[in-house]
């Protein structure tokens, strides 16, 4: 673990101030050199136009706006460095729902409430350290939503067979001389 | 997670947070009382919505400052309301579970205690037998 906790800069964007300020004192606990908190949604947006950022932990359940809206804002940023910021999304819902429309907005961790010094500390180490690739798509952009590699069970995949099936064409081709490879 | 190596320092550096989170966690039970008062009250108006929303700030915190037992009622308390059960007795569930975690904050039930499990355990059976 490589990450020291004295040179970043980490947004809290939380409505609940009891939470936003035991967040903050952990961090500071940590040694983190800035804590900045936001109570709204616009209020975080402010600030990141304004500081810069390397990790942002942000309440799912705000008003009016979701936590999610957030992280999709940040992703969406024409600012390359400021669109792959490690995102955190800090909620008390750990329903399959949830974890999905976090994932679909980009969210690089999720933090359970209730929040304990050892799980942010393990959140951030992991959101800074073990970044997954991150995915630039039409309809998507964050990190990249599969989390590990499972052995594949079905029948082929469509693309190996292509694959096969360009590389049995290549052989042929080979064989006929036809083509110069 | 767990499996992580952590170096001293970092060791101290929790040690150092947990002490803090602690010593923040001795002004919340006042907190913590007001807010279960406000539920009490948002719930005897009609306020449901206003109810969840303070259920869920409940579970958030409580558990984060020590109070993991309450954060466990909060969550069945949450359920119960959610279903959109109104009949005489989930109103009854709903009027133990909020007077089990005022118990449980009068009697400093923080942390995992036997008392405080138990009386989760009966929570559940409560909310288990009571239609929705």
């Amino acid at each position: 673990m490589n990450t020291d906790f004295k040179y970043l800069k980490v947004l809290i964007v939380e409505d609940d101030e009891h939470i936003a300020n035991m967040i903050k004192v952990i961090l500071m606990a940590f040694s983190v050199e800035q804590v900045h908190v936001a109570a709204s949604y616009q209020e975080a947006i402010d600030i990141i136009e304004d500081h810069p950022v390397d990790c942002a932990i942000v309440d799912y359940l705000m008003e009016p706006d979701k936590g999610t809206r957030f992280i999709e804002h940040v992703r969406w940023s024409s600012n390359p460095d400021r669109a792959q910021m490690p995102l955190i999304l800090c909620t008390v819902y750990t329903d399959m729902k949830t974890i999905v429309e976090a994932r679909d907005a980009g969210v690089s961790e999720i933090l359970a409430k209730p929040v304990t010094p050892m799980s942010i500390f393990y959140k951030i180490i992991a959101a800074m350290e073990k970044p997954r690739p991150f995915i630039s798509a039409p309809r998507y952009k964050g990190p990249d939503r599969r989390c590990r590699t499972l052995p594949w069970k079905g029948k082929p995949e469509r693309r190996i067979s292509h694959l096969a099936a360009a590389t049995k064409v290549e052989n042929f081709l080979r064989s006929q001389e036809k083509i110069d490879v | 997670m767990s499996d992580m190596k952590l170096s001293p320092e970092q060791m101290q550096m929790l040690a150092k947070a947990d002490a803090a989170v602690k010593k923040l966690s001795s002004g919340y039970v006042t907190v913590l009382l007001d807010e279960l008062n406000k539920l009490r009250a948002d719930l005897e108006a009609g306020n449901d919505e206003d109810a969840i929303i303070l259920i869920h700030t409940i579970q958030g915190q409580a558990g984060s400052f020590g109070w993991p037992h309450i954060t466990e009622a909060a969550i069945h308390l949450r359920k119960i309301i959610e279903v959109g059960a109104n009949s005489p007795i989930s109103a009854y569930t709903i009027k133990s579970i909020i007077d089990t975690m005022q118990l449980m904050l009068k009697n400093g039930l923080r942390g995992q205690t036997p008392q405080g499990k138990k009386l989760v355990s009966d929570i559940v059976s409560m909310v288990n037998s009571t239609p929705t």
